[in-house]
């Protein structure tokens, strides 16, 4: 198993960019709705994908990527709440784990070693979100959180980091 | 005195759920009942709003087959509309509801089932997983991950989206099918259909370790359920419903949908939100019967694909009538895949399959409709009634898990009493009687986002509601 961010130059993807959740539930399509702008970019280096769920098919295309940003939603505590930013590394499923929409993207980095021998650079960036009633809106704190998230991708993206946690 | 067990939630399946386990004054299982805890509603909520939104709504219902309940809605709008849909777009209809049922099957088969099969059903849980496979079988991980992004790459080729589609629409399709997404597709079964026969070359023989599971996971007479086609062929997207017993004669034959209410009932049980339907000239719960890969094995004559009729001649060796024991829902759900990918790929070769000639346009013309195809897990009916401007002002859904739900308590009753003893219940044992329910690959939610393990509790009740033993997976 490699990590290839810093060698490999071969990959189908150099850069991926994975946003999740499910649209009809307010702030938590904030992840999803970074992925819709990222790939609205169209650029030959860059590929994005907005899923509503993680799933174990994406681990060969993890497979495939130089360094991959995953982008969702979390619960937000209180308002001022930051975008996060966290390095990620492959885990495995621990005790009670899943592999799902909850789940860790670090067991998705796992599977795509095992089953394919390679784990991208990754990261993860957390929208804080504030409302998952029913509806296809973001609340305001939340858009602005995706503004900022999109900020983040770029700088992902040009090698610059900005680590929050 | 009486006791009981409670598995809670059940793991890897699609949705939310427990079982309750009821052991009599001696200790000894004496029932055993699933319960479906979630509410959805869906009928409810769809009143008043346009027939033609019913297949974008219903599709909501599930989050794993949603192509399922565009295939039923669109029928039952059909219905609505007094129209034939042109050939083509029936045909596209169809490679459609193959390719979902390709994605489902390869999910049921290696993402949540196979870590049983693999790995021990006594294996410890926290490894019994898709990434405890990948750890010790990669190549078979593999072969799953391929084969369900398969059938999920047809559909987004097809559709624009992976989930919930919206190209499936009253009248036929919204969009012809492109050479090139063709080509793409068909590029692909080569490998599909290696990939879904190297899988059942290994499982046919590997089946032989599982003889007490084969004999007591929901092993039982019952009727079977589920379409063929007019010649009595395998049939997932329209023909005739039929019902044999369990010795496969036909009782029941070239069913038209409209009059799925003469011979199917719906029984109400307060221990849980899914029905229960019936064979209404059985009576309930006589009349219960099994859908989904096992029945449509059991009720069709052949499959009608070279490679799936062979599949098929070898499975009915398993035992003279139909094959009864639940766990062949496995062996089944393998064999659909081989005849999916090969029904598929006859489909896109047809000469007409990129006529551009794929919607009929039709105001209402009747005030009901009914429309019923096979979802991946069974049989599912949509039937709505609508008034003058088109609104729908009522609606049934019989969805294909409910159709088992009496076939799922009698079997995990069965495996039950045979596996699980005294006041402890291992952790083999509670697999194994989860593991009855996943034989159905029930889906009980539209949108579950866990595959894998989930915690499970497990409590020891007396008649008094104390609990005397517990267990917790977390």
């Amino acid at each position: 198993m490699t990590n290839n961010f810093e060698s490999d130059t071969t990959c189908a993807t150099p850069f991926l960019v994975i946003g999740w959740g499910n649209v009809l539930r307010g702030d938590d399509a904030a992840g999803r709705r970074v992925a819709e702008a990222v790939a609205a970019w169209t650029r030959h280096d860059v590929t994005a994908l907005p899923v509503h769920q993680l799933t174990p098919e994406l681990a060969d295309t993890l497979a495939d990527a130089r360094r991959v940003v995953f982008v969702d939603a979390y619960a937000a505590a209180g308002t001022g709440a930051p975008v996060r930013v966290e390095h990620l590394t492959a885990a495995p499923v621990g005790p009670g784990g899943t592999v799902g929409h909850h789940g860790d993207p670090a067991h998705l980095l796992q599977l795509a070693g095992q089953l394919y021998g390679n784990v991208p650079d990754a990261w993860l960036i957390g929208i804080p979100a504030f409302n998952f009633a029913l509806g296809e809106t973001l609340s305001p704190e939340t858009a602005r959180g995706v503004a900022d998230a999109m900020q983040q991708v770029e700088r992902l993206l040009a090698g610059t980091l900005r680590t929050t946690i | 005195m009486a006791k009981h067990i409670i598995i809670d939630p059940v793991t890897r399946i699609e949705g939310h759920s427990k079982i309750t386990i009821f052991l009599n004054d001696q200790g000894k299982v004496e029932n055993a009942q699933f319960h479906v805890t979630q509410f959805r509603g869906f009928e409810k909520f769809v009143e008043g709003r346009p027939f033609q939104e019913m297949p974008s709504l219903t599709a909501r219902t599930c989050g794993i087959c949603p192509v399922s309940h565009l295939m039923a809605a669109s029928k039952a709008c059909d219905d609505i509309m007094a129209v034939r849909i042109p050939a083509t777009a029936a045909k596209l209809r169809r490679v459609l509801n193959l390719a979902q049922m390709v994605q489902s099957h390869a999910l049921s088969f290696f993402h949540l089932s196979s870590p049983d099969f693999l790995l021990g059903m006594d294996s410890d849980p926290v490894a019994r997983n898709i990434l405890g496979v990948a750890a010790k079988f990669p190549e078979l991980a593999q072969d799953g991950i391929w084969l369900r992004k398969f059938g999920q790459q047809v559909i987004e080729r097809m559709t624009g989206k992976r989930v919930h589609p919206a190209w499936v629409v009253p009248g036929g399709v919204s969009k012809p099918l492109s050479a090139e997404v063709r080509d793409q597709i068909l590029a692909d079964v080569p490998k599909a259909l290696t990939i879904a026969r190297r899988t059942l070359e290994w499982f046919k023989p590997a089946i032989k370790k599982f003889e007490e599971e084969i004999s007591t996971f929901a092993n039982f007479p019952s009727l079977f359920l589920g379409l063929v086609t007019p010649d009595g062929s395998l049939e997932h997207y329209d023909g005739f419903m039929r019902i044999v017993d369990s010795n496969r004669k036909i009782i029941a034959d070239k069913l038209e949908s409209s009059a799925y209410a003469h011979h199917i009932g719906e029984a109400v049980e307060p221990f849980s939100y899914l029905k229960s339907p019936f064979f209404k000239p059985l009576g309930y719960p006589g009349g219960m019967y099994r859908v989904g890969p096992l029945a449509r094995l059991n009720v069709c004559d052949r499959c009608g694909t070279p490679l799936a009729d062979r599949e098929l001649a070898e499975f009915r060796k398993l035992q003279e009538g139909a094959v009864l024991s639940s766990f062949h829902y496995h062996y089944a759900r393998l064999i659909e895949i081989v005849y999916g990918i090969e029904r598929l790929s006859e489909l896109l070769g047809s000469s007409d399959i990129l006529s551009t000639q794929v919607r009929a346009v039709a105001n209402p013309n009747k005030s009901e409709g009914v429309g019923v195809s096979e979802a991946p897990r069974g049989t599912l009916i949509h039937h709505y009634r609508i008034d003058p401007d088109g609104l729908v002002t009522w609606a049934n859904l019989i969805i294909a898990t409910g159709h088992n739900n009496l076939a799922m308590n009698r079997g995990i009753t069965q495996a039950a009493k045979h596996f699980v003893t005294g006041k402890k219940i291992a952790e083999g044992a509670l697999n194994r009687v989860e593991a009855v329910i996943r034989c159905y690959d029930p889906c009980l939610s539209c949108s579950t986002h866990a595959l894998g393990q989930m915690p499970l509790q497990v409590q020891l009740r007396d008649v008094e509601g104390t609990v005397l033993d517990e267990q917790l997976r977390e």
